[in-house]
């Protein structure tokens, strides 16, 4: 039997995981596959919510969640290939153009 | 009589020379060129109408005083000034004085700036200088007085200053215009604290609300502060001033940077005697001070002496006479302290023509002489420069008051009443300055105009400058006579002549003909120039050449001390707490803007930081 104690320390260890990953990793690829996991994170949470309460609206809100991932992805990836062919790297540290 | 005719001509007196200097100053201003002659004809022919008119106002005024008022000037509540002019004898003969020695130095001028350049501006600030000196002594109120004394130092500081092109000239300038400015800030004090006490500056109404507010109790109350005696001391700083008197002395004998017959207007005319002029015509405010009236006998005997001995080793003709007018203004705060207001006044009038003689007869001779100021690089002039020589004569002999001089009747004046007045310890030092004062005129006289030949003159005085010189030297013998009108005017009930014995009379004549006998003497033996072996007398030697070391003096006391204070205060101690807002405000933006490099996962590490941070906060509340 899985317990809400361990549905939700599962979800957010995955959402720090996410976390870390956003913060540590230089790659832009990997910034962005954090990004999902933190997403799928917050997915979980959703509906483990939902099989507590006996509500489908977590269910509902995951596929929401599922098809915006997916199109973020889409759009993610897509300027990871643009950014990669105008500078040749994908490092974010050297990416920037920003000055303070 | 007619009194309309009358205050128009007195009117005229300051008027027409202050319209030939608005004139002569004006002109360049719209571009307007006026030739020489016709300068000439401006300046000199504004001020000899103005002789004219006051030699009129001389027979005219049958009055003891006159005081027409032509309109207010200032009214504010009750400061009430009007634009009056006072006549009485004292303010005539000082408008005659100044009118007619002005004009004979205005007529020698002409010759005198013959090839200089600034002829047009030489001119404009002569007229002016005689139009506020006019203004000076013929105000009735002391604030219209302040305008003409202001409007003389002015002056006075453009004309020394007037050759503009050496650094020299005008630090002479700048120092004769701030040492007078030392005591006018007294005068101007004491103004306000005259309006203050008595509500009015009309010099009239002044002295006879001061007898009534603070009369006379006790002649032997001596050294009570009391305010009569503080307005009277502030106003005695003004005197000493603007007359180079002990301790403001020292701006005078470098005054002589300016053209000669400007040092002969400012040293006879004009200037230094508005502080003599100004103590007599609040006589009546003195009067109720004695110890005022010591303290004024005090500067004029120590500055007399003092500048006598410092004139006994100048080498430059020039500063000679200026030591020698510190000298004689001295005699005349002298007898000013004493209470002998008309024989100050006498003595004024007497060495304004002497002194202006002796000075246009230096410039006489500085000019044949190509600008040589140093009398023991001349000598043996007598035969070759004459009419100098008895110019020089007549002035020398009426400066040393030999018998029978202008000088002489002035002196002997001043002695007299020292004696009534039982002032012995005056009496001394004025014999004894008396003594110095014929032993270096003569001098002077010796070393210019006998002994070798060291330089030839190169011309003689022009006509010009000889027909003045004539004239003063005939006033400079002959214009011994007291005015009347003065003796009426400060005459006091009480003040019977007493008669002096032969003795001292005899002395009193006998001390100037030792000192000229003397002095020859010395000069036979070759003591004047020669050089000093001894280590103490050339001491002594230097320190009268620098007029008793008082620049000296005022270097240490007041110039170091606040040059060094400036320089400890050069970073600004009040700009310290701006710096410090502006370091710390520096500091604090160096450390924020160090959270803005840039870094995309700097960011988002602060963005989480926050978020994680906040929502502790919320959750825990």
């Amino acid at each position: 039997m899985i317990t809400e104690g361990s549905l939700f320390f599962f979800s957010i260890a995955l959402f720090c995981i996410g976390v870390f990953g956003v913060l540590v990793r230089r790659n832009l690829l990997f910034i962005l596959i954090s990004i999902e996991i933190m997403l799928n994170a917050v997915a979980v949470l959703f509906v483990a919510a939902s099989s507590i309460h006996n509500n489908s609206d977590g269910q509902i809100m995951y596929l929401l969640i599922l098809t915006l991932a997916a199109s973020e992805v889409a759009v993610g990836l897509g300027l990871v290939i643009q950014m990669y062919r105008r500078s040749k790297t994908l490092d974010v540290d050297q990416l920037s153009s920003m000055k303070g | 009589m007619d009194i309309q005719y009358i205050s128009n001509l007195l009117l005229a007196v300051p008027l027409l020379p202050l319209f030939g200097a608005t004139v002569l100053i004006l002109a360049p201003l719209f571009s307007i060129q006026i030739p020489k002659l016709i300068v000439s004809v401006i300046a000199v022919g504004s001020i000899s109408l103005a002789a004219i008119c006051s030699i009129l106002l001389n027979i005219e005024l049958n009055e003891p005083s006159f005081n027409p008022v032509y309109g207010n000037w200032i009214q504010v509540d009750e400061l009430t000034i009007s634009f009056g002019l006072y006549l009485d004898a004292l303010s005539l003969v000082m408008i005659s004085i100044i009118t007619g020695v002005g004009f004979l130095i205005h007529l020698y001028s002409i010759g005198f700036m013959d090839k200089d350049k600034d002829f047009q501006r030489y001119f404009a600030y002569l007229n002016l200088f005689v139009a506020a000196m006019l203004i000076l002594v013929l105000a009735d109120n002391l604030l219209l007085l302040f305008l003409g004394w202001e409007g003389v130092g002015l002056c006075s500081y453009l004309l020394i200053g007037f050759w503009h092109e050496e650094t020299k000239n005008n630090l002479a300038a700048n120092k004769a215009f701030i040492m007078t400015r030392i005591g006018d800030t007294g005068m101007a004090i004491g103004m306000f604290l005259l309006f203050f006490q008595l509500g009015t500056l009309n010099i009239q109404q002044i002295q006879t609300s001061a007898a009534e507010l603070w009369p006379l109790v006790d002649v032997n109350q001596k050294y009570n502060l009391d305010m009569v005696t503080i307005c009277c001391l502030l106003l005695l700083a003004g005197a000493v001033g603007k007359s180079g008197q002990l301790p403001l002395q020292s701006w005078l004998p470098d005054a002589m940077a300016g053209p000669t017959p400007v040092s002969a207007l400012i040293h006879a005319a004009t200037m230094v005697t508005a502080g003599v002029y100004l103590i007599a015509r609040c006589h009546g405010l003195f009067e109720l001070s004695p110890f005022a009236m010591q303290c004024v006998a005090a500067v004029g005997a120590i500055t007399l002496f003092i500048a006598a001995s410092a004139a006994l080793v100048q080498n430059d003709v020039k500063r000679i006479l200026a030591y020698s007018t510190i000298s004689q203004i001295g005699y005349m705060f002298l007898a000013l302290g004493a209470g002998a207001f008309s024989a100050a006044v006498f003595h004024l009038m007497t060495h304004a023509f002497f002194k202006a003689l002796l000075f246009l007869s230096a410039g006489a001779l500085i000019y044949s002489m190509h600008h040589e100021h140093n009398i023991f690089r001349m000598g043996g002039l007598a035969k070759k420069l004459p009419v100098v020589w008895l110019c020089f004569f007549i002035g020398c002999a009426a400066l040393a008051s030999l018998p029978l001089m202008s000088g002489f009747w002035s002196k002997e004046l001043i002695l007299g009443k020292l004696l009534d007045q039982h002032m012995y310890g005056y009496w001394l030092i004025a014999i004894a300055g008396a003594f110095i004062t014929a032993f270096y005129s003569f001098r002077l006289f010796f070393v210019i105009f006998y002994g070798e030949t060291k330089k030839e003159p190169d011309s003689q005085p022009s006509r010009i400058m000889v027909i003045p010189l004539s004239i003063l030297g005939f006033l400079a013998i002959f214009g011994g006579i007291q005015p009347q009108g003065l003796i009426d005017m400060f005459s006091s009930p009480d003040s019977g002549q007493a008669s002096h014995s032969i003795a001292i009379v005899a002395f009193t004549i006998l001390v100037p003909i030792c000192a000229v006998v003397f002095s020859f003497f010395q000069f036979k033996k070759g003591v004047f120039g020669r050089i000093i072996q001894s280590s103490v007398l050339n001491q002594i030697h230097r320190f009268l050449l620098s007029g008793w070391a008082f620049d000296w003096f005022y270097q240490k006391i007041f110039i170091d001390p606040f040059i060094e204070l400036t320089r400890m205060n050069k970073s600004d101690v009040i700009d310290l707490f701006y710096k410090t807002i502006i370091g710390a405000s520096r500091m604090l933006h160096n450390f924020l803007s160090q959270f803005q490099n840039g870094q995309l996962r700097w960011y988002s590490t602060s963005l989480v930081l926050f978020s994680v941070i906040s929502l502790t906060f919320l959750l825990s509340r």
